[in-house]
């Protein structure tokens, strides 16, 4: 079995005490706690890892920093998981995605060879004719695209977690920028919160055996202790919260900062938010530029210093800068065999330290210059590069290729925040522009690669950004300003990076490594009009894939630039937008947090185990086993259901009458203490809101109830019509406060007698009644209503009696055959009455007169919202009329049914239920074209059958309400 | 006609009976279905001094007073707030807490066995305020332990820093997507906070701070521990 690893390096991150087994596609591979799954399968050889979108491309590590595309694994049953910043368990079992049927031999890399049938848009030019074969093809496409296959009963014990922070500045990016300000804001005062994606913090530091020299805190220091000894100072300094693994994926409006870490959403809400995002390697364009074995330089690099692992033999490095040659000798350093540099300067020399030419040429680096390569050679894994330079061309052996380009600021958080970004042609990169307020930028992401600017940026934003935040006390920022100055003025002059552009030729040069996107197929979207980089995204896909443009977007912008004829300053970027790196939609939505809302004899329901129904929040029973038991209980004996959910308004004061006129198309004023009143209310277009009941215990006190769903909307509607019109009136919500149940049925008198001392007499209490009693030692209100048709009291009590008082009426009333009644059989009961229910059997246009409210309508009130309105549908005449109607047996129609004559549709069904006590079916329609006589027969369409029904204007049952008045 | 029915004393029922029942509360007495404790009383104040702990809070009366008089009175009375702050009081023999809402809107919460909410109801409506009471209609939660602002930043935006939620203090915000009133009130030393909700969402509540809690080591406890750790009276 190949070996890969190197000796034991200060930075590295495995326990070589120990050993850890895990399987990929069932084949063992062997590692150290420390590992991700990435570095132990580079450490066991394996260079393969996935297969690409849609040409099914074998690809491998390529960043090796969770940034790319390339390693995306299935984890235990989690699909598309970063193997390369993944750590690796004992025990894991790890398979391979978007290959079929294996890794090695997947059949769907056909799609490579064939790739002139899957051009650019294809979906847009190809299979779909003949229009027939459509479906085939999309069946067959739909199965192909993805990558990752989810199984959505894995892992249900993982709880996704929010975490709301705060702090007076919150840095992203734990780099040596990003570090040195967290310090310089907390010794200045603030409240630092430090998000950093990797392990540890010290960023590129950790990678580099190059001195540090700029800050005294860390001059003479190497790249690596430098960065551990950051990690000493910020574990000293108090008042810093460091989030490791932890991605900045978005700013939202209003400065909202979100990471992700793990299941682990956090927001932060700070004053000041630094970016200190820093800036990162792109991919070189050449042909079969995607092989196994091509990477960036950091990766490889990354894979040596923290796990020891040598990712080839025979490393060649590509580089456009002296940024290249260091890191060339960085790689010789780490134990990385280099044996060639290829640098596409002409000249060289510009920049370059000349220490690092001579380590170089000591080691047999083969040193060439003007040199590009052409492409990649090799099956699976590469096995030579194809080079360029003055002399001709020629294939170097090797099987690592370390593309060291100029790093690029990495901008995508500026960007989202409303930084614009522009482009800097003396470093030859995009850098972003002026910080919006609230926003400061630190480090490489401003487009300066000097150490010594970079570590001088970090001192001053953390000085300006605690300084912003209002922190008292905080130092003068003027002497780092002073140091930033200086430190950019010893940096010399600055190396622009060669412009990004085509590669010498190739069929196979990848711009998009997410979405397979070629310098082809880019060639043919320009051709085809595409000259915007935004249209050609949207087009191409390219940047829109797991990467979000982190490999490819300076090369899209590049060749777009080239193909177009036009500047990188020209071409510019397109917009970011939050995620910036891919979160799941659990931890977007966080822990199940869904409100639900209990009446206060819940569990006297819950104890009977009823069928339930969500009313919004609100947990109803819908029956408790029968419905016709129940409604024949009613009708016969006694029920009683819980209400509770209604809304309730206690609405007081001198004009609270006067104001009840206000808001109904029918009078309170002149209600009397001690009685009730149906209610219904419309707004200024005549339309009805709501209805319920209006009581009244004192000269100036009403008791006001509303619909269940609508009494949030009520509530405000009725403040609104108040505000600073002078009223003495005051509204106050009392729904929680009590408790609602409603005694229904010819016995409901006796039972209800049991447990009150009051007179409930029919001479006491009539029909529509309202009193303030004690009912089983408690004080109520109790109202003589009947929405289901029978005598029948609505009573109220202080909620947390509430199971108390149902208790005394189910006792009191177990001898009489009392039964509790859920939603279903007063929905059917109140059906046999023709008792609307708004918004069931009204809609967003039903004023009151045509949903047969019109005797509720005072004309001759003063005025009231929607009297107009309400005056103008009256006198225009002929309208629809909402009215019941009968079938002798079923099918019950469906709600929403269409009632038609002569192939036209002239009404519609509102409700329709089959009632037990009556044997037939019964229901209320609207319909738009009369006769609306009783007796006239309809026919309604069901199911693609018709039902015919006669229509019924009287109630079903007790038309004349002598039950209800008992 | 009268029988035992309209004579023995009624049961009061907390919001949160349904849950507690469930988790093995014991009541504080037969006609008042509170949790006094969960079986284990000295492991209740244990973690309520090493994690968190959550305790339904009463019974209480609850009057909300409300109009320019009413805060008039209050003051006289010598049981007003600062505004937009919670204070402790005493009226006669009942013990209160006060929290001034809004500049015309002040919520008393009244220990439910005294005469005081009477007294407050009558010298409220002499000076022309309004007096509704909300007894049921809101329930108190108390969070408290070092862990309480681990767990209630995982539902709440508000700043709850020690340093910048002052001891007292009232906010309004969404905690788990209902709306709570709450203030930060410390048990002497352990970090602390009491929160009223409306009543139908208290259970949801209680039982999604004890899901997410549980991480954090969070368990219910009754009034008895909470009683212990505050050296002798919740109030």
């Amino acid at each position: 079995m190949p070996d890969e690893r190197l000796r034991a390096g200060l930075a590295e991150r495995i326990d070589r005490s120990q050993r850890i087994q895990f399987t990929f596609d069932g084949r063992d591979i062997e590692g150290h706690p420390g590992d991700t799954i990435g570095s132990a399968l580079a450490a066991n050889g394996v260079s393969t890892l996935s297969r690409s979108f849609k040409y099914h491309r074998p690809r491998g590590l390529l960043c090796a920093a969770g940034r790319c595309p390339n390693c995306l694994v299935n984890v235990d049953g989690t699909p598309s998981v970063r193997a390369c910043v993944e750590p690796a368990l004992d025990g894991m079992a790890v398979t391979s995605q978007n290959a079929w049927p294996s890794l090695r031999f997947d059949l769907v890399s056909l799609s490579d060879r064939f790739d002139r049938f899957l051009p650019i848009g294809f979906y847009y030019k190809v299979f779909h004719r003949p229009r027939f074969m459509w479906p085939f093809f999309e069946h067959i496409l739909r199965r192909i695209a993805g990558l990752g296959v989810l199984d959505a009963t894995a892992h249900p014990e993982r709880v996704e977690r929010t975490r709301h922070l705060h702090a007076d500045v919150a840095i992203v990016g734990g780099g040596p920028a990003g570090c040195l300000a967290a310090l310089e804001a907390a010794a200045g005062g603030a409240r630092v919160i430090l998000v950093d994606d990797a392990p540890e913090l010290g960023g590129h530091l950790r990678l580099t055996s190059a001195a540090v020299r700029g800050d005294p805190r860390l001059d003479g220091l190497d790249g690596i202790a430098a960065a551990a000894r950051l990690r000493e100072l910020l574990a000293e300094t108090a008042g810093v919260t460091v989030l490791s693994e932890a991605t900045a994926f978005g700013i939202y409006e209003g400065g909202l900062l979100a990471a992700a870490q793990g299941t682990i959403v956090h927001r932060i809400r700070a004053r000041r938010i630094v970016l200190a995002t820093g800036a990162a390697e792109r991919p070189a364009l050449f042909d079969r530029n995607d092989l196994p074995g091509i990477m960036l330089g950091s990766g490889v690099l990354r894979l040596a210093r923290l796990f020891g692992v040598r990712a080839g033999r025979r490393a060649i490095v590509l580089t456009d800068g002296p940024w290249g040659w260091r890191s060339a000798v960085d790689l010789l350093d780490a134990g990385v065999p280099v044996t060639a540099l290829l640098d596409a300067r002409e000249d060289p020399s510009v920049g370059m330290d000349d220490s690092l030419h001579a380590r170089l040429v000591d080691a047999g680096v083969e040193i060439l210059v003007d040199a590009v390569a052409v492409s990649g050679r090799g099956r699976g894994r590469i096995s030579g590069l194809r080079v360029r330079t003055s002399f001709g061309e020629r294939t170097l052996p090797t099987d690592l290729v370390a593309m060291c380009l100029r790093p690029e600021p990495v901008t995508a958080l500026a960007g989202q925040a409303g930084a614009q970004r522009r482009w800097d042609a003396a470093l030859g990169v995009m850098v972003p522009d002026a910080p919006p307020d609230g926003v400061l930028f630190a480090g490489h992401v401003e487009g300066a690669d000097d150490l010594a600017t970079v570590l001088a940026s970090g001192v001053l934003a953390g000085r300006l950004a605690v300084r912003e935040a209002g922190v008292e006390g905080a130092p003068d920022p003027a002497p780092a300003l002073a140091a930033l100055e200086s430190a950019r003025a010893s940096a010399g002059e600055a190396v622009a990076a060669m412009p990004v552009g085509k590669g010498p030729g190739g069929r196979k040069q990848v711009v998009c490594v997410c979405e397979d996107v070629t310098v082809k197929e880019l060639t043919l979207g320009v051709y085809e009009g595409f000259d915007d980089l935004e249209t050609m995204k949207r087009y191409s896909t390219t940047t829109m894939g797991p990467c979000q443009g982190k490999m490819c977007h300076s090369l899209a912008a590049g060749v777009q630039a080239e193909l177009t004829g036009r500047t990188r300053a020209e071409v510019g970027m397109t917009t970011s937008r939050p995620p910036y790196h891919p979160v799941s939609l659990a931890a977007l939505a966080g822990p199940h947090l869904d409100p639900v809302r209990y009446t206060a004899m819940h569990d006297r329901h819950a104890a009977l185990d009823p069928t339930w129904i969500d009313m919004g929040d609100w947990k109803r029973p819908l029956h408790y086993g029968s419905v016709a038991d129940e409604c024949r209980a009613v009708r016969e004996r006694v029920g009683l259901i819980d209400v509770s959910t209604l809304g309730k308004l206690e609405v007081r004061g001198a004009d609270a009458g006067e104001y009840l006129d206000w808001l109904h198309p029918n009078r309170f004023s002149d209600l009397k203490v001690g009685r009730v009143r149906y209610r219904a209310m419309t707004d200024e277009a005549g339309v009805v809101l709501d209805d319920g009941t209006v009581a009244r215990f004192e000269a100036d006190r009403f008791f006001v109830s509303t619909g269940t769903g609508t009494l949030d909307a009520v509530d405000q509607w009725m403040r609104w019509w108040l505000a600073g019109t002078g009223r003495d009136v005051v509204i106050t919500n009392t729904t929680n406060e009590l408790a609602a149940m409603n005694l229904a049925g010819p016995r409901a008198r006796e039972v209800l007698e049991r447990i009150t001392d009051a007179d409930v007499s029919k001479a006491a209490m009539p029909y529509l009644a309202a009193a303030e009693v004690r009912v089983a030692g408690v004080p109520a209100t109790i109202l003589r209503i009947g929405f289901v048709g029978e005598l029948g009291y609505e009573i109220h009590v202080p909620a947390d009696y509430g199971a108390h008082v149902w208790d005394a009426l189910m006792e009191a009333g177990r001898d009489l055959g009392i039964a509790p009644f859920g939603v279903e059989a007063q929905r059917v009961l109140r059906l046999e009455k023709q008792h609307l229910i708004v918004s069931q059997d009204t809609d967003a246009l039903s004023g009151p007169i045509e949903s047969g409210l019109g005797w509720l309508v005072k004309a001759d009130k003063p005025d009231f919202v929607g009297r107009a309105a309400i005056a103008h549908a009256e006198s225009t005449g002929a309208r629809a009329n909402l009215i019941g109607f009968e079938a002798p047996g079923r099918p019950v129609p469906h709600e929403g049914a269409g009632i038609v004559r002569e192939g036209k549709l002239i009404g519609r069904v509102t409700s329709a239920k089959w009632s037990p006590f009556l044997e037939k079916t019964i229901g209320m329609a609207w319909m738009s074209i009369g006769p609306f006589e009783t007796g006239t027969p309809i026919v309604i369409r069901h199911d693609g059958r018709t039902v015919v029904a006669t229509l019924q204007a009287k109630p079903f049952y007790d038309p004349e309400g002598v039950r209800l008045r008992a | 006609m009268s029988t035992t029915l309209t004579t023995t004393t009624p049961i009061r029922r907390s919001a949160l009976a349904g849950p507690a029942a469930r988790l093995g509360a014991n009541w504080i007495d037969e006609t008042t279905e509170w949790a006094a404790d969960y079986g284990d009383v000295s492991a209740e104040i244990a973690a309520a001094t090493s994690a968190c702990v959550v305790a339904d809070w009463g019974p209480t009366d609850k009057l909300a007073v409300k109009g320019p008089g009413g805060r008039r009175v209050l003051d006289e009375l010598g049981i007003g707030a600062p505004l937009g702050a919670t204070a402790s009081a005493v009226l006669g023999e009942t013990p209160l807490r006060s929290w001034a809402l809004a500049p015309d809107e002040t919520l008393l919460i009244v220990a439910a066995d005294g005469a005081a909410a009477g007294t407050v109801t009558a010298a409220v409506e002499a000076a022309a305020g309004t007096v509704t009471n909300l007894s049921s209609g809101l329930a108190g939660i108390r969070v408290v332990g070092p862990a309480a602002r681990e767990l209630l930043i995982e539902i709440c935006a508000v700043d709850l820093a020690a340093d910048r939620f002052a001891e007292g203090r009232i906010a309004m915000a969404p905690m788990g997507n209902v709306r709570v009133t709450f203030a930060r009130r410390d048990v002497r030393d352990v970090p602390g906070f009491e929160l009223l909700v409306a009543r139908d969402q208290a259970a949801y509540l209680f039982e999604a701070l004890l899901h997410l809690g549980a991480i954090h080591g969070v368990r219910p406890v009754g009034q008895r521990a909470i009683d212990a750790l505050s050296g002798g009276t919740r109030w």
